[in-house]
């Protein structure tokens, strides 16, 4: 069945629209099938929460008097970058802090999210512009002009699943690796996971609209390592991973439930976050992809073992086999454990379609599509 | 029973698992074990049928006995469930239950301790 986005913005409207969780989605396509999703269903709401490690803040602290010129700046001990306007400063989620190796620029984010208050030191050089050289102090969220998220590279479509065949324990971002394939670690949500059901990237691009952090954002550009040329299945949905998306959103706007710092210890400092898409059903295609359950949704594992930029290739699993808690690996029965909450990404799957339901949440059409071609290029150095 | 048993420096050279047996007649299932000359000695043992005669006379060698039950803490404002620590919990004493909340077993926990730093939140803490 075609609809167009504007008919399904009319239907959101009239409070008339069929908005399902792309887990509902995927049990009503088990139970009636692909066209009974694009007949009865005009949205699928999809979530993720996890680690994303490519985020940060870009914050206005507003002038002090006389002006400074922050050119090296300090939120709890974390660094900033000052390298742009004045009192403009970002500040990356993986940055660590000076005094606390176990906490970082995450952190801050999320105290301020909390409403907490950041001890706050800055200096810079004088100049006629900027008469005064540092500045200490405290800022909370309420207090700061502007304070939004833009991240560089969020929302991976489908990511490589993690093994061991080292005989050591590997502390890796992937989470804690067992020696001789003791575990299998993946970080994607499966059937909620907002790229994977619309692979094709029909419905989003530059300028879309989503859930962030608890609030609506945009997509402001193709994310870093973008790969439009991922392995795919036969029905053309990646296995290995794939399109990455920028984002921005307001912090001011955003909830801790949504937003959470995470030490990964053998790594560093980095930050979970909930994002998720509403995807149109625009015809019968969208439907198939976005009501996919995970029995049809794979990916691969590589192994952490091997220290280069091309890990092999160690097996290949469905997100319902990994969600067991099992699988066998090389011969082997291993554990298996999740980066991403499934509990959390399910909460911005519902939250997103409660938005929708009440009117408040419209879907957009993007200004500009994402690229349908170019790979994540090495540097051979 | 499942019990966790610290064996200071001074006794961690004698047989005690091995006269624990004869004298006594119990059955022990070692699970995990961390024991280094001249210094403290660390295990993890399943111990029946009757643990309270083995732990009295444990107690009477000097070995400071706990039941394992009361090691393992989830802090519960700290966890989003993600299942990092399932992940390395080989015994299935972490799992994810219905609605994808981390469920612990402690009737399956080892003590192996793996767990505490796989969590990114740091969520989980054993009690001493």
């Amino acid at each position: 069945m075609h609809r167009s986005l504007d008919e399904i913005n009319e239907r959101i409207a009239r409070g008339e629209a069929v908005v399902l969780t792309a887990e509902e989605a995927a049990r009503l396509r088990e139970a009636e099938g692909v066209k009974s999703v694009s007949k009865k269903v005009d949205v699928v709401t999809t979530g993720t929460f996890g680690m994303m490690c490519s985020s940060g803040l870009f914050l206005n602290t507003g002038h002090t008097d006389p002006p400074s010129r922050f050119q090296r700046a300090f939120l709890n001990d974390v660094e900033a970058y000052g390298g742009i306007a004045a009192v403009d400063l970002y500040l990356g989620a993986t940055q660590v802090s000076q005094s606390n190796p176990e906490y970082g620029g995450a952190h801050v984010i999320e105290a301020l999210l909390r409403g907490e208050p950041v001890r706050f030191r800055a200096e810079g050089a004088r100049s006629d512009c900027y008469p005064r050289g540092s500045v200490e102090g405290e800022i909370t969220l309420r207090n700061l002009n502007q304070a939004f998220l833009f991240n560089p590279r969020n929302l991976y479509q489908n990511y490589a699943a993690a093994t061991n065949s080292s005989s050591r324990v590997l502390y890796t971002y992937m989470g804690k690796l067992l020696p001789g394939y003791g575990n299998v670690m993946y970080a994607t949500s499966g059937e909620l996971s907002p790229l994977l059901k619309d692979p094709n990237l029909r419905t989003v691009g530059i300028g879309t609209k989503l859930f962030l952090g608890g609030a609506i954002g945009y997509v402001a550009w193709e994310g870093t390592q973008f790969n439009a040329n991922p392995k795919r299945d036969a029905a053309g949905v990646p296995i290995t991973p794939g399109a990455t998306l920028a984002l921005v959103g307001n912090l001011k706007e955003m909830s801790p439930d949504f937003l959470r710092a995470a030490y990964i210890p053998g790594y560093g400092v980095s930050m979970f976050l909930g994002i998720g898409l509403a995807i149109p059903l625009l015809d019968e295609d969208l439907a198939e992809t976005a009501s996919r359950p995970d029995s049809q949704l794979k990916t691969v594992v590589l192994d952490y073992g091997v220290a280069r930029r091309q890990r092999p290739v160690v097996g290949e699993f469905s997100y319902r086999e990994l969600k067991s808690g099992w699988v066998e690996i090389m011969g082997k029965r291993a554990r298996t454990g999740s980066r991403t909450s499934m509990r959390i990404s399910r909460q911005v799957a519902l939250t997103l379609k409660s938005w929708i339901k009440e009117g408040r949440f419209s879907l957009s059409q993007f200004t500009r599509p994402l690229p349908v071609e170019g790979r994540s290029l090495p540097w051979e150095v | 029973m499942k019990l966790f048993l610290h064996f200071p420096k001074e006794i961690v050279d004698k047989p005690i698992i091995t006269a624990l047996i004869k004298e006594l007649g119990v059955e022990v299932n070692i699970l995990r074990a961390k024991v280094t000359q001249n210094e403290d000695g660390e295990m993890v043992a399943d111990i029946g049928p009757d643990p309270d005669r083995a732990i009295s006379w444990l107690k009477a060698q000097g070995v400071i006995v706990a039941p394992l039950s009361e090691k393992i803490v989830k802090h519960e404002e700290l966890c989003v469930d993600c299942g990092s620590c399932s992940g390395v919990c080989p015994s299935g004493a972490l799992s994810m239950g219905a609605d994808d909340r981390l469920v612990f077993d402690s009737d399956k926990c080892i003590f192996c301790l793996f767990c505490l730093d796989a969590c990114p939140t740091r969520a989980l803490e054993a009690l001493e």
